[in-house]
């Protein structure tokens, strides 16, 4: 990369340990490009699935790749990229999620039950009341179990990456996974009624 | 654990739901062109960055020289404001002042009181004075005091030692005298004839 600018005459005058200062901001840039191409789309899952809302999701995923820029001097050291992304998203979006403290609203209206189980209703309409009522279900889990399933659910991510973003085993990940999921079941099936789905 | 033919489509039905469901919560979309946007962001953020940089370096310098002037012009000021006495007491060293205490006869200011103030009209000032007044810098702290009663008793004595001392040195010491010895007559011992007699020695 230096012998690259010294070619390229740009600065022929400019001493060794300013080629390499800029070689390594170029090869800093050149990093974060390619981590953006790669893993916005992660980063942007990991923000919305805390967040549940899109606008919320990428304004994070813009913070997340501000701080980066501006802390993150250290990327060509970074041996697993996805995962110290995943790690930063999750953290970013939990603070976010802390702060605008949207979910009590949302738990709050839990307790409605699913209207329309007539064959008759418009399929689109009712999938998008199913997965309200499923959101607004996980959203009133406990976090030690919501987490693991809400991580989980992101087929980008592994359960040993889940384990490390959330400081816990791989078989904590699963097991509590397992519970929110049973949790999640019995509630819908206390809220259907009879020939729900048909 | 009886469970009807009912009851159990049920289940099978909220399962695949919850499965159908999950999968749906953890695929969201963003809007087409995240990456560019992002992209965009950073790089307006790297411009950011790189133009508030010279700006700070500029504002750090002019408050370095701001503050280097004030520092300039606040101890200009304070020398104006009694340029005389600090001047001149500032390099008057303890040295100096003993010297001038311990020269036998009285000192110039005591002796000549009524041309004091005509020594110290400028046509009178010695050039060392001068240069001692332009000097900035204050070499003797605290300033120069008259002497004490007791350090002008401890001074006289020191003189008076410091004649005798020359008055001693001027005059030969006995050790430095030639030694002389006056002759010595040292005869040989005589001793008395002893007679033995020789029915004793028999």
């Amino acid at each position: 990369m230096i012998a690259e600018f010294a070619m390229a005459g740009e600065a022929p005058n400019l001493p060794q340990k300013a080629l390499a200062q800029k070689a390594l901001a170029q090869q800093e840039e050149d990093l974060l490009e390619t981590a953006v191409r790669e893993h916005a789309r992660l980063v942007y899952r990991i923000a919305y699935s805390v967040l549940r809302n899109p606008a919320d999701a990428e304004d994070a995923t813009q913070e997340i790749f501000l701080r980066v820029l501006r802390y993150g001097k250290k990327m060509a050291a970074i041996n697993d990229q996805k995962a110290w992304l995943a790690r930063i998203a999750w953290r970013v979006a939990v603070q976010r999620r802390k702060s605008m403290a949207r979910a009590s609203a949302r738990i709050e209206e839990t307790r409605e039950t699913l209207i329309s189980p007539s064959r008759g209703a418009e399929r689109v309409l009712l999938e998008q009341e199913r997965s309200a009522v499923l959101e607004r279900l996980i959203s009133a889990l406990p976090s030690q179990l919501r987490d693991p399933l809400v991580l989980s659910t992101l087929e980008e991510i592994a359960p040993r990456e889940v384990a490390a973003m959330l400081g816990i085993s791989e078989a904590a990940v699963r097991s509590r996974s397992f519970r929110a999921r049973e949790i999640l079941r019995e509630r819908l099936l206390a809220l259907t009624g009879p020939g729900i789905g048909t | 654990m009886n469970m009807d033919p009912t009851n159990k489509e049920r289940e099978r039905e909220v399962d695949q739901w919850l499965d159908a469901g999950l999968s749906r919560y953890g695929k969201a979309e963003p809007r087409t062109g995240l990456e560019i946007r992002v992209l965009a962001n950073l790089q307006s953020e790297r411009n950011r960055i790189a133009s508030r940089r010279p700006w700070w370096w500029a504002a750090g310098a002019v408050a370095a020289a701001v503050a280097i002037v004030a520092v300039v012009w606040v101890g200009e000021s304070s020398r104006k404001r009694n340029p005389g006495s600090v001047a001149e007491t500032s390099t008057t060293t303890h040295h100096e002042e003993a010297r001038r205490a311990v020269q036998p006869g009285p000192a110039p200011h005591a002796a000549h009181p009524a041309n004091e103030s005509a020594q110290r009209s400028p046509a009178h000032w010695p050039i060392r004075d001068l240069a001692v007044k332009r000097a900035p810098k204050l070499d003797q702290f605290p300033s120069r005091r008259n002497l004490s009663e007791g350090e002008s008793l401890l001074v006289r004595r020191l003189n008076e030692q410091s004649n005798k001392e020359a008055l001693l040195e001027s005059t030969p010491s006995r050790e430095e005298v030639d030694l002389s010895i006056g002759s010595l007559e040292i005869r040989p011992l005589q001793i008395p004839d002893i007679e033995i007699s020789e029915s004793k020695t028999n």
